[in-house]
Parts: structure tokens; sequence; C-alpha cells
């Protein structure tokens, strides 16, 4: 009896896994109009406002405000500030959602280029003098992974924090 | 037994004294016609009706019941749709990740890639009601910003997964 209420238990405990399985069904037909395998998104040229929805705005969110909860920092008003500190304009290009997106190197250096607008998402944090990436700016340093990126990151920010600017990016220290 | 005989004979032959029949007619006529006309006056909120997409429409083909409907082209998970909720809105008693993934799927009425977003509804065990995998724009966990295997309940207060909806964003351009 024993038995047969732990195998029902454990049959009610792997049912929803089971049926919201991970490999799709191999009769399954594509969706209407999604029959055709879709352009891979470094060869769509799609706009950067288009791109960063589809490779940023999941976590970063559509207006770049972020995620405290899952230490997704705020863009906003802030990303701008690395480009005033040793290494930042390196760190934007390395940090692992840049350098790991779907976007090649030219797509990359627009869309770092869109977010640092003062109407865009850097906004006020956006340095007087803004020197604009290149393809081949992000194509030298893309490669090299950043190995520790919390601590590069506190390293930036305390930079950040001894030049007297306000750290606002949402995360909590 | 004779009680009973007295008690029925006498409030028959006084209702039978304090009514009439045409009145009776009467009344009975009167409350058909206001029960006919009591819903289409009262203040009822007809928007839901409005706005359900149960019937194909010519912009957004397809039933959003279905797996096969466009915009699941990416989903992996419980359709909101089926649990209480809209193809665009979480069931009562639960709470969208505003932390997502996103992608696109095109639209066969007009052959337009769309953005959609794949929220997930969380803070009640699973759905298990229209278990639907599609893969188009999903890419793999190495990038997981963009894969769908991940629980993106991990931005809501509970982190129970109940189902997923499917948010247009914009036209991919």
């Amino acid at each position: 009896m024993r038995s047969l209420l732990i195998v029902g238990l454990a049959c009610a405990l792997t049912a929803p896994l089971a049926l919201a399985r991970a490999i799709p069904d191999p009769n399954q037909k594509h969706a209407p109009g999604n029959e055709a395998v879709q352009t891979p998104i470094a060869e769509a040229g799609y706009s950067a406002a288009v791109n960063y929805q589809l490779q940023c705005a999941g976590c970063h969110l559509g207006d770049g405000s972020g995620s405290r909860a899952n230490d997704v920092p705020r863009m906003k008003d802030f990303v701008g500030n690395f480009l005033k500190v040793d290494g930042g304009r390196e760190f934007l290009v390395r940090v692992p959602g840049m350098a790991q997106s779907a976007l090649n190197d030219e797509q990359l250096a627009v869309l770092i280029n869109w977010l640092m607008r003062k109407d865009g998402i850097a906004g006020t944090s956006l340095p007087e003098q803004y020197q604009p990436y290149t393809g081949e700016e992000v194509a030298a340093v893309r490669h090299r992974s950043v190995l520790n990126v919390p601590s590069a990151r506190a390293g930036l920010i305390a930079q950040m924090r001894a030049k007297g600017i306000a750290i606002e990016d949402g995360m909590s220290y | 037994m004779k009680l009973l005989d007295l008690l029925f004979e006498r409030s028959t032959r006084h209702v039978a004294d304090t009514t009439s029949r045409r009145k009776l007619l009467g009344r009975i006529g009167s409350l058909m016609i206001a029960g006919a006309a009591l819903p289409v006056l009262l203040p009822i909120d007809r928007t839901s009706k409005a706005l359900a997409a149960d019937k194909p429409m010519a912009g957004d083909p397809g039933d959003p019941n279905s797996c096969d409907y466009w915009r699941y082209c990416s989903v992996d998970g419980f359709l909101c749709s089926c649990c209480g909720g809209s193809v665009n809105a979480c069931p009562p008693g639960t709470e969208a990740s505003q932390v997502t993934w996103i992608g696109t799927c095109r639209n066969p009425a007009d052959g337009k890639d769309y953005i959609i977003s794949y929220n997930d509804c969380c803070g009640k065990h699973s759905c298990n009601q229209c278990a639907c995998t599609r893969n188009d724009s999903e890419e793999p966990a190495y990038r997981p910003f963009n894969n769908n295997d991940v629980n993106w309940c991990l931005a809501a207060k509970s982190h129970i997964y109940h189902c997923t909806v499917s948010i247009i964003r914009g036209v991919a351009v």
C-alpha cells in the first residue's frame, strides 16, 4: 500500500514536468506562417531599437531601468558614467550581455551608440564629449572575456565614487 | 389527515377569493417582458465579450487556445489562454514576471515579423493545460537571455511557474 502511494505521489509530481517537456513533439508542425527558419539576428538588419528589445529589454526592461531583485543593473541615466572612468569604455563591450549577444560587431557598435544619447537610455549620464563606437573597436575587445565580472564592475564603480559620481545603478551593495 | 385537508381547503379558498386569474396573467406577462429587457438595460460590463479573441480576425488569425496560433512560435510551457487568463493577461491570482525573454514570430496575415515577449505568470502551481513547445526564435542555453527553458519566474515574488503569455511589443523592422 505504501509503495503504491509513493509511486502515485512520484507520478503526480513529475506529470507537470513531463507535460511541459523541453523537447518538442516530433510530429509537431511549425505554427502557420512560421514554417521558414528564422533569419539570425546578425543578418536580419533590424534597427538598433528592435535589437535592443530582442537582446537586452527582456532583463534590462524597455526603458533600461533594470531589475534590482535579479541583480540586473539599471542603465537608465547611469550607463554613460562607465565612459568617465578608466577601462569603462572597454567594459561596456566585454560585459557578457554585450559580448555574448547574437549581434555582430557592427550592430553592437550601433546599439551602444543608440544607448549613448541625451534622449536615450544613457540620458543625463552621457559625458560631454562622446566618441561613438565603431565595429572595429568592438571587434578588437569583444572576444577578450572578463573573467570576474562582479569584481571588474566593482572596480569601475569605486572609480566613479572617487570622482563623486552618484551611484544610481539600482544594485544593492 | 383531516387537519391537512382543512388547511389546504382554507388556503386555496383564500387565494381564490383574493386574486383574479386575469391579474395573474397580466403579472406573468409583464414579468416576462421585464425579464427579457433586464440584461439589455442593466449596466453590465460587456468589454470582455467585445475584446474576446475567440473568433479568428483578419489581422490576427488563429485560435489563441491552440498551440498552432502564430504568436506561440517560440513558447515553451502552458498557454495562459487555457488557464483562466488570455494570450496577453495572466490568470487571476498570478503575478507576471517583468524580467523575461523576447523573440519574434511571423504573422501569417501580413507576413511581418512581430516582437513577442514571453512573460511567465507565477505564484500558483503548474496550470497543466495546453502544453506547447515551439522554439523558432529561441537561442541555446549559453545565451540564457534568449532561452525559453529558463524559469522566468525568477523575477517574480513567487518562483512557482503557472503559465506563459505572448505579448506583442511591436513590429521588428
